[in-house]
């Protein structure tokens, strides 16, 4: 067996993006389903007979109908195949939008999708010679105007391969999908509801000075002389949240404006002015990087991805199959349930010595009942638990918390023992090195949370009517109950 | 073959690294950004603390064996926590949106992990984690240019999957990791070592010794923004000023510690000591402690700086020659100085 880390694609799974889409879905939990489209299958493997070289290239030129002699259903099926091909980096930009959003917002990745991953997977389109009318083709070829257009579709359409700065079609999907109007609006409405408008102020950093207009500048600049100083001189208290500038601090804002010369005339008015300026910072625009989506290789001459963009990875352990699935296999389900028990032991000792949460250490097990048996949310749980607010009941409890360490000691365990197979091998030494170390975790991780992590966090982020079904939530319930 | 995408920050989408804050630790980095001179750092001074105590308390649940140590860049305001013999620091960042983290040149440290500091919210997220060997290779491979002192490299460079910096602890090795040997750290041991260890002979003064820690005072405070100094001070004998570096945690040359010694009649050596605002500031930072302790550690005289103090100073004493004594700056609890002196 050997656990060498090797460079190489197989084709038919770098093909697969052709045939399987993406779509929404209200009966999966995570709000998409992965999905093979026969008629993209059949013809990719038709154009991969003739041409296996640059299929992507093919498709394109399929789809535009460049060749006259191409037949219209051919052109709507090389549509599909890259409408599937697309469906990757527009849910990989939902999920990263989210991500970056952070903290306690009120949304979710999944609430992104309905304005971008609209795609059926099945109708069969085409794009107009114009390059801009999409046209449904019915059963007998004839094709017509639709009212709804798809956006995937849009991408396409937009997408032009030839183009000097060659932006690959993921990241002009990526790139797309980021800057989609309807999405946009969304995140301007629900992106920054969860801060105060003064915290909003707060974080503004040069970037966003930068799309701020000159006055608009200045309010932020003083804002922060005043508002920051003052946030971090007086003491805490226990209240965090950012209270509304006080009359003093107004006060003395209108005059470092005055010295600016800029004239406002009330605390009235600047109050106003400064609500105006969180307006547009509600905006996603004013946040978002105008960085560009790929990055210049000087070694080449060409670009190259920036490496959080979707990518087709090469970096697999090429190792005998049946042989390492069934030492991982064997890894995991050892380690799993004795990581779960000693996550919760340690969590229950940590809460013992915590010095504002002791009293709730015996109240940990319980509340892992409620939440992994009974489905109780965490606001429900606080009460039952004698705990006075939901940010309590989260502190305590932290089911994300004790899930990522279950992982991070099953992935270190399973790690420890590939190593040392590794080393028995002559294949490194111990220590290791740190590249070895990362490409063989990604290995681990991969497989483990496919097996057993992705689902368990993907449930514990549902928010209402969520049930604990995942192997994790199985195991935690056979060591809590 | 494994037939598992190898996507490992999949999963970091929906499962983030966050850390609680508590009330002390708001009352910590209130206490560190005091020290600070501008207002514009003193924000960040306060975010960096933050920070960094959300990294120290993810890593110390994490590798609960193991003690975190904390030590501050004295020449820069930068925060480093010491795992072992790997060192790591903390960059605490408001927000993500703009995909670009700043990372200062002049922290060389085997890795950088970036920290989002939702102040409001009461959170610190850990968001990635980078190598220093990784960004010298960016660097190389993108002609990486410094602006003002920072690297600006995309988040994207960064390992969203924080277990791998557990993972080099357990199963690499520092080494694997070479870093430059810069001169400030080695400045910073030194600099520790002379506030620690040193006594300072005060009647070599008289002879006109002095060590080279110890300036004029011109060198040091703004004359004309102190007045004071001139016509509270006897002309006669040797005065000296030395910059206090409140606390060492934390790069801010914020006050000088001057010392005036003079010849009495009855053989015996007269000291005033002061605390001066250095950098052109006008006042003192409120609630700094100047103390008189005896060579027992006993507390012989202590004043406390009020909101606007141009300077503190303890009540003119007189000692024989070889009697020794410390003066300690504190400022809350975690920030003292001490100076040893013998007369």
């Amino acid at each position: 067996m050997g656990l060498v880390i090797l460079e190489y694609a197989l084709a038919m799974d770098v093909l697969s993006r052709y045939w399987k889409i993406y779509r929404i879905s209200t009966s999966q939990r995570v709000g998409y389903e992965h999905r093979s489209v026969p008629a993209a299958q059949e013809f990719i493997q038709q154009i991969h007979n003739l041409a296996p070289a640059n299929i992507q290239a093919d498709l394109l030129s399929y789809f535009g109908g460049e060749n006259s002699v191409v037949d219209v259903t051919s052109r709507a099926k090389a549509g599909l195949c890259l409408r599937s091909y697309v469906s990757e980096p527009i849910l990989r930009a939902c999920q990263k939008i989210d991500n970056l959003f952070s903290g306690d917002k009120f949304f979710t990745y999944q609430e992104l999708l309905r304005f971008v991953l609209d795609d059926d997977g099945e109708t069969l389109i085409i794009v107009d010679g114009d390059g801009k009318t999409q046209l449904k083709l019915d059963k007998n070829g004839e094709s017509r105007t639709r009212s709804y257009n798809f956006f995937s579709l849009k991408i396409l359409q937009t997408f032009n391969a030839d183009l000097k700065s060659k932006m690959s079609l993921d990241n002009w999907a990526f790139l797309k999908t980021t800057q989609n109007p309807e999405l946009k609006d969304f995140l301007a409405e629900f992106g920054f509801q969860h801060f105060s408008d003064w915290a909003l102020l707060n974080r503004v950093r040069v970037k966003q000075l930068e799309s701020l207009s000159k006055r608009d500048r200045h309010l932020v600049e003083v804002f922060h002389a005043v508002y920051r100083r003052d946030r971090v001189q007086k003491n805490s208290k226990g209240v965090r949240k950012c209270p509304e500038p006080s009359s003093p601090q107004m006060e003395e804002m209108l005059n470092e404006l005055q010295k600016r010369d800029i004239i406002i005339n009330s605390t009235f008015e600047l109050m106003t002015e400064l609500k105006q300026v969180v307006r547009q910072l509600r905006h996603y625009d004013i946040w978002s990087c105008r960085e560009s989506l790929e990055v210049h290789d000087s070694n080449t001459g060409g670009y190259t991805y920036r490496t959080d963009l979707p990518i087709n990875n090469f970096n697999e352990v090429d190792i005998e199959e049946q042989e390492i699935l069934d030492f991982l296999h064997d890894q995991l389900s050892l380690t799993l349930s004795n990581a779960i028990m000693q996550e919760i032991g340690d969590r229950i000792n940590y809460l013992k010595k915590s010095k504002h949460y002791s009293i709730f250490a015996e109240q940990f097990i319980p509340g892992l009942q409620l939440y992994y048996c009974q489905s109780l949310s965490l606001k429900d749980i606080a009460p039952q638990l004698g705990m006075t607010s939901w940010d309590q009941a989260r502190r305590v409890l932290n089911p994300g918390e004790l899930l990522s360490k279950i992982r991070t000691r099953t992935v270190k365990q399973v790690l420890d023992s590939v190593l040392s197979k590794a080393e028995e091998k002559g294949l490194t030494k111990i220590p290791a090195e740190p590249e070895y170390v990362k490409k063989l975790a990604e290995e681990i991780e991969a497989f483990a949370d496919e097996e057993i992590f992705r689902e368990a966090a993907e449930e514990i982020r549902v928010g209402k009517g969520r049930s604990m079904n995942s192997l994790y939530a199985q195991q935690i319930r056979k060591y809590i109950e | 073959m494994l037939n598992y995408p190898v996507n490992s920050n999949d999963i970091r989408l929906l499962l983030s690294e966050v850390i609680w804050l508590e009330l002390e630790d708001f009352d910590n980095a209130i206490d560190n950004s005091k020290f600070v001179n501008s207002e514009a750092q003193q924000w960040q001074t306060y975010l960096n603390t933050l920070a960094s105590i959300g990294c120290e308390k993810w890593l110390s649940t994490r590798i609960p064996q193991k003690v975190i140590c904390k030590e501050t860049n004295v020449l820069e305001d930068i925060y480093h926590l010491h795992l072992g013999d790997y060192k790591i620091c903390p960059i605490a960042i408001e927000h993500l949106l703009d995909e670009v983290v700043k990372i200062p040149s002049s922290a060389a440290v085997h890795f950088y992990v970036v920290v989002e500091v939702l102040e409001e919210e009461e959170q610190v997220i850990i968001r990635g984690v980078l190598r220093y060997d990784e960004l010298m290779n960016y660097r190389n491979q993108f002609n990486l240019e410094l602006r003002d002192g920072y690297y600006q490299v995309p988040l994207s460079l960064f390992d969203t999957e924080l277990n791998h910096l557990l993972f080099y602890y357990y199963f690499s090795e520092p080494l694997a990791i070479p870093l430059p040997v810069t001169s400030a750290q080695s400045s910073l041991v030194s600099l520790q070592r002379s506030l620690n260890n040193t006594i300072t002979k005060l009647s070599e003064w008289l002879e006109g010794v002095f060590e080279q820690s110890w300036q004029t005072i011109d060198t040091l405070i703004n004359p004309e923004a102190n007045l004071a100094l001139s016509t509270r001070i006897t002309q006669r004998g040797a005065k000296k000023a030395k910059l206090i570096d409140l606390g060492v945690q934390l790069g801010y040359k914020t006050v000088a510690l001057l010392v005036n010694i003079t010849e009495e009649s009855d053989e015996k050596l007269g000291v005033l000591i002061q605390v001066h605002p250095t950098g052109g500031e006008r006042y003192l930072p409120p609630d700094l402690k100047l103390t008189l302790l005896s060579k027992a550690g006993k507390t012989l005289q202590e004043v406390t700086s009020r909101l606007q103090d141009n300077y503190i100073q303890l009540k003119f004493f007189k000692g024989e020659s070889g009697k020794r004594f410390s003066v300690e700056l504190s400022l809350g609890e975690n920030r003292k100085v001490k100076e040893d002196f013998e007369l």
